[in-house]
C-alpha cells in the first residue's frame, strides 16, 4: 500500500468515526431534549424560585475594552430573576473608557472587599461598589487576560458558587434560576454549562433579548447553524454520558471551593497560559475529581440562555476559530496522560480522545486528506475519480443531514426562531454551508493547529459592534 | 433481498464484483442513498414539528379566548360555576386544567377554591397521568393534584413516595408536606436517603412545610443513630428553621456524644437558632477544634450570642489562616463593638487582616 493510499483511509476512517459520534450524539440529544422539555414544564421556574432552595451566586464578568456593550451588559445582568446574587465586573486594564462608562452609569463608590482565596493575579487599581445597585461590584485591575480576571473574581467571590460570564453577553432573565437547577437536584454537581446563541440580528430592549431574529450577515446565519449542532446536539449529546468537557467561558457556573481545590483558572501567574481557560479548567475538573476518586458531575443544561454577539467579518471569524482550536489543542496536550488511561474512565477512553484526536487533531487528517484525494483524482483514473466524487458527495450530504436533525433539535425544544422564514433559511444554509464555509472552517481550524505548534499565546482582537449596531436596539 | 444499487449498475454493465474498488463504489452510492433518505427525513420532522407548534399556538389561543373571560366572570362571581363547566368539551379536560393552573400559583383563599370546583370533575384524567412513563408527566400530575386535588388525592401522591424516579419522590414528598399532612412525615423521612444527592437546605425547607406537628417525629429520627447521617442533618437544618425550641435538649446531647461531623455542623446550626445564649460552653470548645469546618461553625454559631468575655477567643481567631474563620471573628468582634481593634488592623497596610478589618468597617451602619 502506498502512503497516499495509506493517507486515504486514515481520513476516511476519520471521517466515519467523527460522523459516527455526531450522530449517535444527536440521537441521544433528541431523546434527551424531548424529556428535558417535559420535565420543564412540569416544573416552572416560579416553583424554584419561590422554593427558597436556591443558593447565593456570584457572578463575575471580566470586561476588556468593552466600552460598546459593558453598561448594557451589567444591567442585563442586574435584571435577572435570582434571590440571591452580585455582579463582580472584573476591569481587565481596558485602554478604552469601559470603567468610565460604568461609573457614570451605575454610581460608584470606593469600597473594601474581602477576598476568600489567594489566586495570583495582576495588581489591583481599584475596588468599587455601586451606590445604586449595592449588588453590584467592579474591580479595576491591571491587564492580565481574561483567565487572570476570572481568578480575581473568584479571589473577591464569597458565595458558594460563581458564574462565568463574558461581559459582551447578555443573559435571559430566567438563566441563573435553571442553570442552577443540576446544583440543587444533584450534590455532586461542580459546573454546568449553558448554552451561548447568536444575538446579532435580533433587538434588544433594556438590556433583554425581545425579537429574535435570524442575523443579516451571511456568517453570522452560518454560525447560527454552527451553534445549533455544538450546543444542542454535540453537547447535550455528551452529557448523557456524564462526559461534558467544554463548558464555554461566555457563560458557565461553578463550586466555587471545587475551582479553588483544583487551581483556579490557568494564567501565566499560575504557571500555563493558554487561550482555551475555559475547556483548560473543565478538563482539570475532570482531572482532579477523578484523581481524588471523588464523586462528582459537570452537567449541561441546554436552556439557560447566554446570548452573544458572533463575528461578521472573515478576519475576525479566522482569528476566533484559530484561536478556538489552539486552545482545545493547548488545553488537551497539557492532561495527555489522560488520554486512553483507564484511570479517567469515560473521560479517558471517550470524551478525551474524541476531542484530543478527532476535534483537535482532525484538520491535519482532512488536509491531509483532501491532498491525498486530489492526488488521486489526477493520478489515479477515470475509477479513482467516481470514488473520490462520491465520498465527497457522500460527505456533502451527510453535512446536511446532520445540520437538519440540529434543526429537528431546535424545534422539538426550544423554536426560538418563530418565523417559518427562518426555518426556510435555516435549511438553505445547511446546503450552502458545504460549498466554501466548512472548508473555510477547516482551513481557520488547520491554521489554529499550526499557531499551536509554533507555541502563540495571543488571543487577537474581536471587534464589537455593541449591542446597538450589528443588533436593533429598542428603548 | 437484492441490493437495487447494485442491480442498476449490472444492468448497465458498471459493476463486476471481482474489482474491489466497485465494491467500495456500491457502498458509498448505498451510503448516498441512505443518507439523502435521512436528510429528507429530518428536514420533513423539522417542518412538521414547526407545523404541530404553530396548530398547538392556535389551538391554545383559541382555548384562551374560549375561557379567558369566562374564568374572570366566574371568580368576579358573575357567572356560576356550573355554566363553566359546560364551556369544556370532551377531549379537553387536561389542556383546561393547563389553562387553570397559571391562574392557581397566583391566586389563594377562595379564588382557588373556585378554581379547584372547577378543577374537581377533570382530575381523574390527571390522576391518570401519574402512571405515565416520562416522570415530567408524572411530576406534572403530582403539582396539580396537590394544587386542585387535595386532601382527596393524598393516597394517589403518598404512593409515589417510592417511584423509581428520586425526582418525582421529592415532589411527591414536597406536595403532601405542603399541605401539613403529618401522617405522611415519618414516609417522607425514611426516603430522605433516597435524594441523597439533593441539596440539604432543599430537603430540609421540605420538612419544614411539615408543620409543628411534625417536630416530635424529627427529633426521634434526629436522635437516632442508627439513620443515614445525611437524614438526621437534614432534619437538624429543618428543626432549626422551624424554631424548634423543645428539640434544645436533644441538641446538647448530640453535640457532646456524637462524632459525625456533618450531624455536629448541623447541631450548631440548630443551636443558632434555638439555643438563646443558653449551653454555649461546649460550642466554645469547638472554637478551638482542629477541623476548620466545626471551627468556622462553632464561631459563627457563637457569634449570635456571644458576650463581652468572648472577645479575646475572637480576637486570636482573627489570626487564623484561614480567612473564613478570620472573616467570622471580624464580624463577631465588630457586633460586640470591638471596633478599636479592627480600626487598628485596618491601619496597619502590612497586617495579612487589613483588608478584611477594613471591609468590615465599612460594612459598620453609618
Amino acid at each position: 500500500m502506498t502512503p497516499i493510499e495509506i493517507l486515504s483511509f486514515l481520513t476516511i476512517g476519520y471521517f466515519v468515526v467523527l460522523n459516527l459520534v455526531y450522530f449517535i450524539t444527536s440521537i441521544i440529544a433528541f431523546s434527551r431534549l424531548r424529556e428535558f422539555s417535559t420535565t420543564l414544564d412540569a416544573y416552572p421556574d416560579s416553583l424554584l424560585l419561590s422554593s427558597g432552595f436556591l443558593p447565593p451566586i456570584t457572578i463575575i464578568a471580566p470586561a476588556y475594552n468593552e466600552e460598546a456593550t459593558c453598561v448594557e451588559s451589567t444591567h442585563s445582568l442586574l435584571a435577572l430573576e435570582y434571590p440571591e446574587y452580585e455582579v463582580l465586573v472584573v476591569n481587565d486594564g481596558s485602554k478604552d473608557s469601559t470603567l468610565a462608562r460604568m461609573q457614570e452609569a451605575f454610581d460608584l463608590k470606593p469600597a473594601p472587599r474581602m477576598t476568600s482565596s489567594s489566586f495570583p493575579t495582576a495588581g489591583i487599581r481599584g475596588i468599587y461598589q455601586s451606590r445604586r445597585t449595592p449588588n453590584l461590584w467592579v474591580i479595576d485591575k491591571e491587564n492580565g487576560g481574561k483567565a487572570d480576571s476570572l481568578n480575581t473574581g473568584i479571589n473577591y467571590t464569597l458565595s458558594p458558587l460563581f458564574c462565568a460570564v463574558d461581559a459582551d453577553s447578555l443573559l435571559e432573565k430566567s438563566a441563573l434560576t435553571r442553570i442552577v437547577r443540576p446544583f440543587i437536584e444533584n450534590s455532586e454537581t461542580v459546573a454546568v454549562g449553558g448554552i451561548i446563541r447568536i444575538i446579532n440580528g435580533s433587538t434588544v430592549q433594556d438590556g433583554v433579548v425581545s425579537n429574535i431574529r435570524m442575523p443579516p450577515n451571511l456568517l453570522a446565519r452560518f454560525q447560527v447553524l454552527e451553534y445549533f449542532r455544538a450546543f444542542l446536539a454535540g453537547r447535550m449529546g455528551w452529557e448523557a454520558f456524564n462526559c461534558t468537557f467544554i463548558i464555554s467561558g461566555a457563560f458557565g457556573l461553578f463550586h466555587r471551593q471545587t475551582v479553588v481545590d483544583a487551581g483556579g483558572y490557568s494564567t501565566k501567574r499560575t504557571g500555563f497560559e493558554t487561550v482555551g481557560e475555559d475547556i483548560e479548567l473543565v478538563v482539570r475538573l475532570h482531572r482532579v475529581c477523578l484523581e481524588q476518586k471523588r464523586p462528582y458531575r459537570i452537567s449541561y443544561v441546554p436552556d439557560p440562555v447566554a446570548w452573544t454577539e458572533c463575528p461578521e467579518s472573515l478576519k475576525v471569524l479566522h482569528r476566533q476559530r484559530s484561536r478556538w482550536q489552539r486552545g482545545l489543542l493547548e488545553s488537551t496536550t497539557r492532561h495527555l496522560g489522560m488520554l486512553l488511561n483507564p484511570r479517567y474512565g469515560r473521560i479517558g477512553w471517550l470524551a478525551f480522545p474524541y476531542y484530543f484526536i478527532l476535534e483537535g487533531l482532525g484538520p491535519i487528517l482532512e488536509f491531509a486528506g483532501f491532498l491525498a484525494f486530489f492526488w488521486l483524482l489526477f493520478t489515479g483514473g477515470p475509477g479513482s475519480f467516481l470514488l473520490t466524487f462520491c465520498f465527497f458527495l457522500s460527505a456533502f450530504v451527510l453535512g446536511m443531514a446532520l445540520s437538519f436533525l440540529a434543526i429537528s433539535l431546535e424545534e422539538i425544544s426550544f423554536k426560538r426562531y418563530p418565523n417559518f422564514s427562518d426555518l426556510s433559511q435555516l435549511f438553505l444554509l445547511s446546503v450552502l454551508e458545504c460549498f466554501g464555509y466548512r472548508q473555510l472552517n477547516a482551513w481557520w481550524r488547520l491554521h489554529g493547529v499550526y499557531t499551536f505548534l509554533r507555541g502563540k499565546k495571543e488571543w487577537g482582537k474581536m471587534d464589537r459592534k455593541g449591542f446597538g449596531a450589528g443588533i436593533k436596539k429598542q428603548g | 433481498m437484492k441490493d437495487p444499487v447494485r442491480s442498476w449498475l449490472e444492468h448497465f454493465g458498471a459493476f463486476n464484483p471481482a474489482l474491489p474498488q466497485h465494491w467500495v463504489l456500491l457502498m458509498l452510492t448505498d451510503s448516498i442513498l441512505l443518507l439523502t433518505l435521512m436528510t429528507i427525513i429530518f428536514a420533513l420532522m423539522a417542518i412538521i414539528l414547526r407545523l404541530q407548534f404553530n396548530r398547538r399556538e392556535r389551538y391554545w389561543q383559541m382555548l384562551n379566548s374560549k375561557w379567558d373571560k369566562d374564568i374572570l366572570d366566574v371568580l368576579s362571581g358573575d357567572r356560576d360555576i356550573d355554566d363553566f363547566r359546560m364551556l369544556v368539551e370532551s377531549g379537553q379536560q387536561l389542556d383546561f386544567i393547563r389553562f387553570l393552573a397559571p391562574f392557581a400559583y397566583r391566586l389563594r383563599g377562595s379564588d382557588l377554591d373556585i378554581l379547584s370546583q372547577l378543577a374537581q370533575p377533570h382530575l381523574s384524567h390527571v390522576e391518570q397521568r401519574l402512571q405515565h412513563k416520562s416522570p415530567g408527566v408524572r411530576i406534572w400530575a403530582i403539582n396539580i393534584l396537590g394544587l386542585f386535588g387535595m386532601p382527596a388525592k393524598e393516597d394517589a401522591i403518598a404512593a409515589l413516595l417510592t417511584d423509581r424516579s428520586p425526582a418525582v419522590a421529592m415532589f411527591a414528598a414536597s406536595t403532601l408536606l405542603s399541605h401539613q399532612r403529618t401522617r405522611f412525615v415519618v414516609p417522607v423521612i425514611e426516603q430522605i436517603h433516597r435524594f441523597n444527592k439533593w441539596n440539604i437546605h432543599a430537603l430540609a425547607d421540605l420538612l419544614v412545610r411539615s408543620g409543628p406537628k411534625a417536630i416530635p417525629m424529627m427529633i426521634n429520627f434526629y436522635l437516632d443513630v442508627r439513620q443515614p447521617a445525611r437524614t438526621r442533618v437534614v432534619i437538624a437544618e429543618a428543626l432549626g428553621r422551624c424554631n424548634a425550641y423543645s428539640a434544645l435538649n436533644s441538641a446538647m446531647l448530640v453535640l457532646g456524644s456524637d462524632t459525625n461531623r456533618d450531624v455536629l455542623v448541623a447541631t450548631m446550626h440548630l443551636l443558632g437558632h434555638i439555643s438563646q445564649g443558653r449551653h454555649t460552653d461546649s460550642i466554645r470548645m469547638l472554637c478551638n477544634s482542629p477541623d476548620e469546618v466545626l471551627k468556622i461553625t462553632a464561631l459563627r454559631t457563637l457569634r449570635a450570642m456571644a458576650v463581652q468575655s468572648d472577645v479575646p477567643l475572637f480576637r486570636k481567631a482573627l489570626d487564623d489562616k484561614n480567612s473564613w474563620v478570620a472573616r467570622q471573628a471580624a464580624m463577631a468582634l465588630r457586633d460586640l463593638g470591638d471596633v478599636a481593634h479592627l480600626q487598628a488592623l485596618a491601619a496597619r497596610d502590612d497586617h495579612p487582616r487589613c483588608m478584611l478589618a477594613r471591609q468590615i468597617l465599612a460594612e459598620l451602619p453609618s
